[in-house]
């Protein structure tokens, strides 16, 4: 009987791995990396990022970590990885929580409107973001528009069984793609739509 | 005569690649919003009137026709790496059409070594040493460098990272476009640096 109680804690307390979640927080070093540090930076303009407070808790969409969920501060993310963008291409960068008056210069308001993942049978994760992003120029709207990029991380692919890893081992590995995936839709997407509507505004 | 000169062009044509250096690596080195959003004051000319084909020497330690499987016969390359010093200036500069009230500067290569090295039948390394000048009005500032298929620099251990352009399967010339004008876009901004410009 006492071990029958043992194991039917154990395997709950398995099962209600990250259910008790607090909300996964920025971590720079992801994104470290893929930024760029040598670039001749603009000197006559700034730039100015506005991504309010968010926190999105999901369930992973797959059956491995069906029970798991991740808490993600999307706000802060989104904000962190916005100004590091930034800054590859700017020397004046401020961040903000809240819209008060819209300054002049290059004004961008992100939110992570959604994000949907799914663990792999080993330790791979698929994620899919999906990102607000209204752009201004000296007060001028230059467009609104919502970004959708889907990414894996599946060459850290490895061949041990994840099913008790799942709390330990994958969080960490489907964070730093949220982190990079997010990086690259500012690189990939955003910045090519800023550069089209600048050129034809300035 | 003129026809036996045509039928020689085309069948040089046919065991020869030109490689165009036109700045299509070296994009993400730009930064695309100081060209369009910094206010630039001062305007620089780009004399395009150099423009002579050279051939990229091969040296290997293999003979040239196990070579000629991996590569054409002849890597031929325009000398102007305008295009290029054109990314770098744009940023600080207009780039103007008047050569008479601006500064006159132009870019142009004069020696690509190929170094390439074998191993089971494969290409195991493969460097690239490139001689050039920078000409600023009148006077001719040397440029002198080299690279690896790492994108390593040799002489000056100066380190930077390329994104987005390390395409997995690139071709042979590909990846000697790809070093060329990784390293030009080095050498030009280290000699307009220091010229201080």
């Amino acid at each position: 009987m006492k071990t029958f109680n043992l194991l039917t804690i154990a395997l709950v307390a398995i099962f209600m791995t990250g259910c008790l979640s607090t909300p996964v927080p920025y971590k720079k070093e992801s994104i470290t990396s893929n930024l760029k540090n040598d670039l001749v930076k603009v000197k006559n303009s700034s730039v100015t990022v506005i991504c309010p407070d968010s926190r999105l808790a999901k369930k992973p969409t797959s059956v491995t970590g069906g029970a798991t969920t991740l808490d993600i501060d999307t706000g802060t993310i989104n904000r962190e990885v916005a100004k590091e963008f930034f800054k590859q291409y700017f020397n004046n960068v401020n961040i903000s929580k809240k819209e008060t008056n819209i300054p002049s210069g290059l004004v961008i308001k992100s939110y992570i409107i959604d994000y949907e993942y799914a663990y792999g049978y080993t330790e791979s994760t698929d994620f899919i973001i999906k990102l607000h992003v209204d752009a201004f120029y000296n007060n001028e709207k230059l467009f609104s528009k919502d970004y959708k990029r889907e990414g894996d991380n599946k060459i850290l692919l490895s061949l041990r069984s994840s099913f008790l890893l799942i709390a330990v081992d994958l969080k960490p590995k489907a964070m730093e793609l949220f982190h990079k995936l997010l990086l690259e839709i500012y690189e990939e997407n955003v910045k090519q739509d800023l550069i089209k509507s600048l050129k034809n505004k300035v | 005569m003129k026809k036996i000169s045509f039928l020689m062009l085309i069948i040089s044509s046919l065991f020869s690649q030109e490689i165009i250096i036109n700045g299509f690596y070296t994009q993400s080195l730009v930064n695309p919003f100081k060209i369009i959003l910094d206010k630039k004051e001062e305007s620089v000319y780009i004399d395009n009137s150099n423009n002579k084909i050279i051939n990229i020497k091969v040296e290997s330690n293999e003979d040239s026709s196990f070579i000629g499987n991996h590569l054409k016969e002849n890597i031929q390359i325009k000398s102007s790496c305008n295009s290029i010093l054109s990314q770098i200036l744009s940023q600080t500069y207009n780039i103007s059409n008047d050569s008479i009230n601006n500064p006159n500067i132009s870019c142009n290569l004069t020696n690509i070594k190929l170094n390439i090295i074998y191993e089971d039948m494969l290409i195991k390394d493969m460097s690239i040493d490139i001689e050039g000048y920078l000409k600023i009005n009148d006077k001719k500032v040397i440029l002198k460098d080299s690279i690896d298929e790492e994108l390593n620099n040799h002489e000056d251990n100066y380190n930077w990272t390329i994104r987005a352009v390390l395409p997995e399967q690139l071709s042979n010339e590909e990846k000697i476009q790809q070093m060329i004008e990784i390293i030009l876009f080095k050498m030009i901004q280290k000699g307009l640096k220091n010229e201080n410009i």
